[in-house]
């Protein structure tokens, strides 16, 4: 049996197959749906090398097949290259002829490769079929692919054409990359013996100072004068009526309710004594404990009785951020049904009128970060109407929320800042609170940190004109 | 005193001293207390959400509250549950709707409420400090609330310069500025410096304060046990 070897993988195969059993590929190029004959016929007649008496043979069989009124029009001229394409051969002969009808300005527009191939389009009649049904026709697609004209692609280049510019954005961005990608061990760092040194030595002197101040007593600091704040927040407090409902927002995080409790209490205590009904909310999870704690605590430090319901009432907490203040501050009762306790707080004498925010005589915001105070104010100062304003805050805080205080008209319309501010309101009223007991001890820490940042500056500065000098001096240059 | 303060007061005492110990060192004992605080507030934040939101806000409406306001709630609650498949990766995206309406909203209260209630405020009261009236009722002197309105208006203008980081760029160099913008921001620079000191004094005033609050508690033990 014949065998016939695989152009592809060299694999012999059987002659009767038509695909490659290793690989699947042809074994036989692609057979048309007549028979061989016509097969090869065809094959010649896309050859030029064609024989003309063949030619003439083999268009009289198909002649044979071919319908009445086509075999008569063929059968009046000898061949089928007489029958009828005699302009393309009129055009060979007169080439300038032909080219003459086209416009001069036309012309001077055409490309050259393109004149070139049309000549020899026109001269050479390379698709010009000879025999068949579609004899002297131009152009016609062949039957099968025309192997022998599949050339290679001329070669491109695809070098990228970038600038300069461009190309250094691409090594920046190259390099930003091989360093991303790039692994840098964890290099531990250790801590210098001398820096763990100096953070000791400077705790203790904190730990010892404070300690000799609060068991000892000892250095007795001056209060501070009465800021204008302070003053315009107490006669804000001072002019609302006994017995009316206040609000107060006790959002502040417990890591510096040390601070915060002190700042509050002697607001809590003016409003406690004008016998105000508190309203406490929160918009941190932990704030409600808080007020809890606090409003026990001033209960404890000025022998007030404030009891739940009847003086005061948890609200507790405002959850959604933002959202939820603004919520808060147009419909109290929808965004807080309940208060910590489970019951309807919007009954009571003293909260049932209360539809919006603005109803309260009064709002006490007490917080330590400017972010919460800046809510209150963006969120529900507008909705406040004629009510008044009040911040209390750390002294962190401070700084960020003056402005709202000074500008003019007054976003906040009172402000309590700081553990100095504190204790100016103790005064004003005569008494004691937590804040003017730290006093004395707080205002020692502050002088000796003043005292240490002083020092270490000056002792800075001369180490580094130490250093410098001994790098001048001809000695220091040598080493 | 009753016990359960005393019990507050003596752990608290406890849990200080050692947050205390990590100024020599960190230490497992310091760890220790920092999970026990982070796990109390997560605790605390979790019953928090159940007892004063969701039971009040969303259960209690549901189970007796009346048909139109037991439709209203349909809607958090899909819309929650919605927002739980977050945590669920290969339903994760059912939370998207929810997650968008959210970030929307709250994007929109933000930037209206920056926009309306500091941006546009704090440029009418930046203007009004030159407002003759207010000049005249300003508490100081005249001439002293003059010039430190002058000093506000200066300080607002540098500092916003210093933000404006325009300028041409040359290959292989740093973009520069003009001259003008440069010398302008300079002050800007010398204003935020100064802001930043204060706002540093006041973090540690703050600390300051709470750091003597904690040393009063702890004499406050050990007295209160020493004393008869």
């Amino acid at each position: 049996m014949a065998e016939i070897r695989c152009s592809n993988c060299g694999e012999l195969n059987p002659d009767d197959l038509e695909f490659c059993q290793n690989c699947q590929a042809r074994l036989k190029p692609m057979q048309f749906p007549f028979d061989s004959e016509q097969s090869d016929e065809l094959v010649q007649q896309s050859s030029p090398e064609i024989q003309g008496n063949e030619q003439i043979e083999r268009s009289g069989e198909i002649n044979q097949e071919l319908p009445n009124w086509l075999s008569e029009v063929m059968s009046e001229h000898e061949s089928p290259v007489e029958a009828g394409f005699e302009m393309p051969e009129k055009a060979q002969q007169e080439p300038e002829a032909a080219r003459a009808e086209l416009l001069d300005w036309l012309e001077s527009q055409q490309p050259d490769e393109q004149v070139r191939g049309s000549e020899e389009l026109s001269q050479g009649e390379a698709g010009l079929i000879g025999v068949g049904p579609l004899a002297g026709l131009a152009g016609v697609l062949p039957a099968e692919p025309d192997i022998p004209q599949i050339q290679k692609l001329p070669a491109q280049s695809v070098k990228l054409q970038v600038t300069e510019k461009q190309l250094a954005h691409v090594e920046i961005l190259e390099s930003v990359v091989k360093e991303e990608d790039s692994y840098h061990p964890f290099e531990r760092k250790r801590t210098p013996v001398t820096s763990s040194a100096w953070r000791i030595i400077f705790a203790a002197t904190f730990f010892l100072v404070i300690l000799a101040s609060l068991l000892l007593g000892g250095i007795e600091f001056a209060f501070p004068e009465y800021s204008t704040e302070v003053l315009t927040t107490s006669q804000l407090i001072g002019s609302i009526p006994n017995g009316v409902p206040v609000l107060v927002a006790v959002d502040y995080e417990p890591a510096l309710s040390g601070e915060m409790d002190a700042i509050l209490m002697p607001v809590l205590e003016q409003l406690m004594f004008k016998s105000s009904y508190l309203a406490l909310v929160s918009t941190i999870p932990t704030g409600p404990l808080q007020g809890e704690r606090l409003l026990r605590a001033v209960n404890q430090e000025a022998d007030y009785q404030f009891q739940s319901d009847d003086q005061y009432t948890n609200l507790g907490y405002i959850p959604g951020g933002a959202m939820g203040l603004l919520g808060f501050a147009q419909s109290p009762y929808q965004i807080i049904p309940l208060d910590l306790t489970g019951n309807y707080p919007w009954r009571n004498p003293a909260l049932q009128n209360i539809s919006s925010v603005a109803d309260f005589a009064l709002v006490v915001v007490a917080t330590e970060k400017p972010d919460t105070a800046q809510n209150w104010i963006e969120q529900v100062k507008p909705i406040l109407g004629s009510a008044p304003l009040v911040m209390v805050l750390s002294a962190q805080a401070g700084p960020v929320i003056r402005p709202y205080y000074e500008s003019s008209p007054k976003q906040v319309d009172g402000l309590v800042i700081g553990l100095s501010d504190s204790v100016t309101y103790d005064n004003l009223y005569r008494r004691t609170s937590t804040a003017t007991v730290y006093w004395d001890t707080f205002s020692l820490g502050i002088l000796l940190a003043c005292l240490l940042i002083l020092a270490g500056a000056i002792i800075s500065a001369l180490v580094s004109m130490y250093k410098g000098m001994r790098a001048a001096s001809p000695k220091g240059s040598k080493a | 005193m009753n016990p359960t303060d005393l019990i507050g007061m003596i752990v608290g005492f406890f849990l200080t001293l050692i947050t205390f110990s990590y100024i020599f060192k960190d230490n497992v004992l310091f760890r220790l207390v920092m999970h026990i605080f982070i796990g109390l507030a997560a605790g605390y934040v979790a019953i928090m959400a159940w007892y004063n939101v969701l039971w009040p806000q969303l259960v209690v409406p549901l189970v007796s509250g009346t048909l139109q306001g037991y439709i209203w709630m349909v809607v958090p609650l899909v819309l929650g549950i919605l927002l739980m498949t977050r945590v669920i990766p290969r339903i994760a995206d059912w939370g998207k709707p929810t997650l968008a309406f959210l970030v929307g909203i709250g994007a929109a209260t933000v930037v209206g409420g920056a926009v309306l209630g500091t941006i546009l405020p704090q440029i009418r009261g930046l203007i009004n400090l030159f407002d003759q009236q207010f000049l005249e009722q300003s508490v100081g002197n005249y001439w002293n609330q003059m010039v430190n309105s002058a000093v506000i208006l200066v300080g607002t203008i540098t500092t916003l310069t210093f933000f404006q980081f325009r300028g041409k760029s040359q290959l292989g160099q740093p973009v520069k500025r003009a001259a003008w913008i440069e010398s302008i921001s300079w002050l800007g620079k010398v204003f935020i410096a100064i802001t930043l000191g204060v706002l540093f004094a006041g973090v540690y005033s703050a600390g300051m304060a709470a750091f003597v609050e904690r040393m009063h508690s702890l004499v406050e033990v050990v007295l209160a046990f020493l004393q008869p």
